[in-house]
């Protein structure tokens, strides 16, 4: 490699592009200090890379082509389908159940990377959960019964704005996240350390019952904390048809602080 | 349809939106380009290999979908010279030398070959390893190597000058 005319382009650019082997690199950047034609050539490989990075940088996104993205996107969303459900006086009776995640089971093991599909996987065991929900009867999956702390973190958290924390008997603490009115009732969704719940409470009613409970932490069984919870969240939310985030003054008057 | 999928798709977009661009060669067409095949892609979320690279994913779908349909509904071939950016008095700015220089760079981009810039922009602009712009293209390793190779030299041709190029011999050794 001592003439630069044996050297092919391919080769200065591979270098160029940390595509070479490391031997085949050292060779090549050697000959490339001997022989300034060869250093060159191997500059406009180098330079039209930065170039170019510098010359498109990302740009900012039309609100409209978000938009679109993110209608196609609810769309594609199944619960966002209409699903034939209850009058909302039979299914208050019903609330009091337990919905848990149905065991994950063969499954390869998720990468990290891999969050998002997880997600999906969770949300469409919870449109099954909520197949069953809805329909009243059996057929719902097992899955984690709330400790006893954790049943009474929604009750505990009945003087408790959104934003506020309570510690319950087991020492763990439960934080309220968001509240929101629904089809069953005044709904919210509490944090306890790793664990969410969505907890309801029928009109007129002072009992919680929760509707979603995704444990983490316990039995190893179930959902690690993370991202994964939100799809599996909004999926119920998106269920019992509930409305945006009420605010502090809303909050309070459901409450009936 | 996951949640988290969707707003790693949305946080996707200016990526996409330019590799887009390097297909279509136009805007309008670009924004088109990845309206379609966002909406193709999130129908066939099931595809998709958990793990595997979401971006090169989607940029594999955005090129079968630009050779599938929209070019065909369009029938652009290439970008006619007016349509390429302006450089001279843009909103009476100050236009820096770096700011020349950088639209010179865009335009000789733009005066290539679809398939030159396609490339160009999967592996100097995205980072593609050959190997993974090989696969998104659905061509061998070593076309990608001629063509990226013949696509350099092309915009480096169309760039020849003293702003931009800056050859050994004018660096003070």
């Amino acid at each position: 490699m001592t003439r630069h005319d044996e050297v092919r382009d391919e080769m200065l650019m591979a270098l160029a592009d940390d595509e070479l082997a490391e031997a085949e690199a050292t060779a090549l950047r050697r000959a490339i200090a001997a022989d300034r034609e060869l250093a060159r050539r191997y500059d406009a490989f180098a330079q039209s890379r930065a170039l170019l990075q510098q010359a498109f940088p990302p740009e900012p996104v039309p609100d409209t082509l978000v938009a679109a993205v993110r209608r196609a996107a609810a769309e594609t969303r199944p619960m966002s389908r209409p699903v034939s459900r209850p009058a909302p006086d039979e299914t208050t009776d019903e609330a009091g159940k337990v919905i848990a995640l149905p065991r994950r089971t063969g499954g390869r093991p998720i990468p990290p990377s891999g969050a998002s599909a997880w997600g999906l996987a969770l949300a469409a065991s919870v449109v099954l959960a909520m197949g069953a929900f809805w329909a009243g009867r059996g057929g719902m999956p097992v899955g984690p019964a709330p400790s006893a702390a954790e049943s009474l973190a929604a009750a505990a958290l009945s003087q408790s704005l959104t934003g506020e924390a309570v510690t319950l008997a087991d020492g763990s603490t439960a934080r309220a996240l968001a509240s929101f009115e629904t089809e069953i009732g005044l709904c919210r969704l509490i944090g306890i350390e790793e664990s969410r719940q969505i907890a309801c409470r029928a009109a007129g009613s002072n009992d919680w019952t929760i509707a979603l409970n995704i444990a983490s932490g316990r039995g190893g069984d179930f959902v690690p904390a993370s991202d994964s919870f939100a799809p599996v969240i909004d999926q119920m939310l998106d269920a019992i048809n509930a409305g945006p985030t009420l605010g502090q003054e809303a909050e309070a008057a459901a409450l009936g602080l | 349809m996951s949640q988290s999928i969707e707003s790693d798709i949305v946080d996707l977009l200016p990526r996409l939106r330019r590799f887009a661009r390097s297909l279509t060669g136009a805007e309008d067409t670009a924004d088109d380009l990845v309206q379609t095949g966002v909406e193709k892609a999130l129908r066939r979320l099931d595809s998709f290999a958990p793990g595997t690279r979401l971006d090169h994913w989607l940029f594999r779908i955005l090129r079968n979908t630009w050779i599938d349909t929209i070019r065909a509904r369009r029938n652009t071939t290439a970008l006619e010279p007016e349509m390429t950016e302006t450089i001279a008095g843009e909103d009476g700015r100050r236009t820096t030398e770096a700011h020349l220089a950088l639209a010179e760079v865009r335009r000789a981009m733009d005066a290539l070959p679809e398939d030159q810039r396609v490339i160009l922009t999967l592996v100097c602009i995205e980072g593609l390893r050959y190997r993974e712009a090989a696969e998104v293209l659905g061509i061998p390793d070593g076309t990608v190597m001629s063509r990226l190779s013949r696509a350099r030299l092309a915009l480096m041709a169309k760039l020849e000058g003293p702003r931009i190029m800056t050859p050994r011999e004018g660096i003070a050794e």
